[in-house]
């Protein structure tokens, strides 16, 4: 019988668990200190709040209106970002990060309208020029911001790094995405339960999963509430305002940069989020602020909420 | 940069994902063997002696066989996957001749004279590449007797859905074998027969659950060319045969009782009129985190083929075979596996008893085939992973 364990750590400012069969606690622990390695060196590579990381780099560019050369996993995330960009209208864009400097979601204070218009002109996928592998800022003082997927593809690039360990059965958990390298040994699938989006502890859904994804997103992570009104984290670039529409969105796809992709540009499209779910064929869940329920997941659903 | 905004947005996604190295590698890594696993398998298979009641003329003894079985699996690369089967058999006993009505008109058995004494040597590869989301698979066999020679190829794929809920699989097989039954003076037996088989399924398998999964399938098969007992006195069967069946398998995953209930059902049926049901159910029972327990019970029915005649008076003609397999019967089987598991290495031991009968079969059966088996099977175990 296969070797479980599990090992908990702190990246990319979220909870991060790996569940693990292994053929000893030696081949476990060393599995899992490689995959914690893996998932720290993205974090090392992509944070916006290190000075030392890539990000920083580029964004010194982008300050400067300079340009960059960038290596093949960053050119990579570089084009899926485009692809993602073009595929939500210009939704997904990875320099709306800059609104953060007038939304802190911690304060508990709105911007003003003037404060957002500020910053409007400097935001924009479209503005880049992106010539693989060269980063061009043309416009000068935009801001690049992975923290959008790099999550989602480091729990992808988890998974790989615990199959070339040997890893066959296993569950990978970077702060709520999932990525699962196989089912039980026994051939169970992972149950992986989804927040319920307004009561907090309780599960929406249990999902099963024996291969593959789920992520999740939604207005309960980080949100402002002001004047009975919630004020989520996804902002719209071309708005600087919080979406309104899903209150939550989980999806499961092959890999997990495609579920988390999925699910936060769903949360973008606002009401138009549930089309945008259907047209992918993937399968779904989720919630609008009514407390509707959509999606082809809702057989999972916890019956008091069915 | 290529503009991707008028393709479907997951092909989109997808092909941009799959440009990132760590997605690439997962994107076949997905079920391949990593590790190199052999095994070796010993059963001993012995049928219950007749009664000296049953026999008119013959020997009371049955068939015994000892299974000696190698497997090996191994990773050639990331995505590519080969297994090896061999097996060496050897068979002892007396087989039926025939079938006649003794005195009282009952059917009694004409059993060959000598032992049969017979080995068989069985090897088979298979080569299974691994891709998105599933796998593709060629084997080819042999498998040589003194009297019996086949070869066969199989082609067969697997392919889950993006959520990996839901898996479809199906294959065909092609097998083309050669008896050249051995001779013996003053009984008329042909020199070398043919005869070819295809059959085809298709299965979906579907989670239902975190602990419930099921699967529902089709076959097919068709044989054509020498289908008869070469060895029998009196034995005419069509040189053609379909068959077509459905299949239905649970498997039910109970965490608190640390169990397993896999219950599984299977219809066939030919156009040699043949038709049977079988239900069976497992109980996987985890005792400690490296012994499991699995206990069984296994029922069988079917009907008899249109030729089917209960004894081999020279009064019959067109086609007619005697042959017990063809008569109508059912049978119950249980049985108990043990399963001891450690991280490198496995040992499993199992013990099934078989008995058939007429009264068993779900239909009424006037008269029971007296060659009608009752068996008990003993096999052991050992696999190794490095």
């Amino acid at each position: 019988m296969p070797h479980f364990q599990s090992h908990s750590f702190r990246a990319m400012g979220s909870p991060c668990c790996l569940h693990l069969y292994a053929d000893s606690e030696q081949h476990a622990q060393q599995a899992a200190q490689a995959v914690e390695a893996e998932v720290l060196r993205l974090e090392q590579k992509y944070s916006r709040y290190r000075d030392d990381s890539l990000t920083a780099a580029i964004n010194q560019a982008a300050k400067d209106g300079a340009s960059i050369e960038v290596d093949n996993e960053t050119a990579a995330l570089l084009d899926y970002a485009h692809t993602a960009w073009l595929q939500s209208d210009g939704l997904f864009d990875i320099t709306s990060g800059l609104l953060r400097r007038v939304w802190n979601f911690r304060s508990g204070k709105i911007p003003t309208q003037k404060e957002i218009d500020l910053l409007l002109p400097h935001i924009g996928w479209g503005k880049v020029g992106w010539h693989n592998p060269l980063l061009n800022f043309v416009h000068r003082g935009m801001e690049l911001d992975f923290g959008g997927y790099v999550k989602e593809y480091g729990a992808d690039c988890a998974a790989a790094v615990a199959q070339q360990q040997g890893i066959q059965h296993g569950l990978i958990e970077l702060g709520g995405d999932i990525r699962v390298i196989g089912p039980h040994p026994d051939g169970r699938p992972w149950s992986v339960g989804i927040r319920h989006p307004r009561t907090s502890g309780q599960v929406l859904a249990q999902i099963a999963l024996t291969n593959g994804a789920i992520a999740s997103s939604g207005d309960y992570e980080r949100c402002i509430e002001l004047n009975g009104k919630r004020y989520g984290h996804i902002l719209d670039p071309r708005s600087g305002w919080p979406v309104q529409g899903l209150i939550s969105v989980s999806v499961v796809a092959n890999h997990c940069l495609l579920a988390g992709s999925a699910t936060t540009i769903a949360l973008l499209r606002g009401d138009q989020g549930t089309d945008w779910l259907d047209s992918l064929d993937l399968p779904w869940l989720a919630m609008d602020q009514q407390g509707n329920l959509y999606g082809t997941l809702q057989d999972s659903v916890s019956s008091a909420d069915a | 940069m290529t503009t991707t905004k008028k393709r479907n947005p997951l092909a989109a996604l997808t092909g941009a994902a799959l440009a990132l190295p760590a997605i690439a590698q997962l994107a076949h890594a997905d079920s391949a063997p990593v590790k190199t696993e052999v095994g070796y398998r010993y059963s001993q298979y012995q049928e219950d002696d007749l009664s000296q009641s049953q026999i008119l003329i013959g020997s009371p003894e049955r068939y015994d066989v000892d299974n000696h079985a190698f497997r090996l699996v191994t990773p050639l690369n990331a995505q590519l996957g080969l297994t090896v089967d061999a097996s060496y058999e050897t068979m002892s006993g007396a087989s039926a001749y025939g079938v006649a009505e003794d005195a009282q008109g009952e059917p009694k058995l004409i059993m060959t004279g000598a032992s049969i004494d017979d080995r068989r040597n069985d090897v088979s590869a298979s080569l299974r590449h691994y891709r998105d989301n599933g796998s593709i698979a060629v084997s080819v066999g042999w498998s040589d007797e003194k009297d019996y020679t086949a070869y066969n190829a199989a082609l067969e794929a697997e392919q889950s859905s993006a959520d990996r809920l839901t898996t479809y699989s199906g294959g065909i097989g092609y097998s083309s074998d050669t008896i050249e039954p051995v001779q013996e003076a003053g009984i008329n037996r042909p020199d070398s027969e043919d005869k070819s088989t295809i059959n085809g399924f298709a299965a979906i398998t579907r989670i239902l659950s975190a602990s419930w999964q099921v699967q529902g399938g089709l076959f097919a098969g068709f044989n054509d060319g020498y289908l008869s007992d070469a060895y029998k006195a009196r034995d005419i069967r069509p040189d053609e045969r379909q068959s077509f069946g459905a299949m239905a398998r649970s498997r039910y995953f109970m965490p608190d009782l640390q169990a397993a209930l896999h219950a599984d059902y299977r219809y066939y049926s030919d156009d040699w009129g043949i038709q049977s049901h079988t239900l069976e159910f497992a109980w996987h029972q985890s005792l400690t985190k490296q012994l499991r327990l699995v206990p069984l019970l296994r029922y069988y029915s079917q009907s008899q083929a249109d030729f089917y005649v209960d004894n081999d008076s020279i009064s019959h003609t067109g086609d007619q075979s005697s042959d017990y397999r063809l008569s109508p019967f059912g049978a119950i089987a249980y049985g108990l596996g043990l399963v001891y598991e450690e991280t490198s290495w496995r040992l499993t031991a199992n013990v099934e008893r078989y008995d058939s009968e007429g009264d068993l079969a779900l239909e009424s059966v006037d008269r029971e085939n007296p060659m009608l088996v009752s068996y008990t099977l003993l096999a052991v175990g050992v696999d190794y992973r490095f």
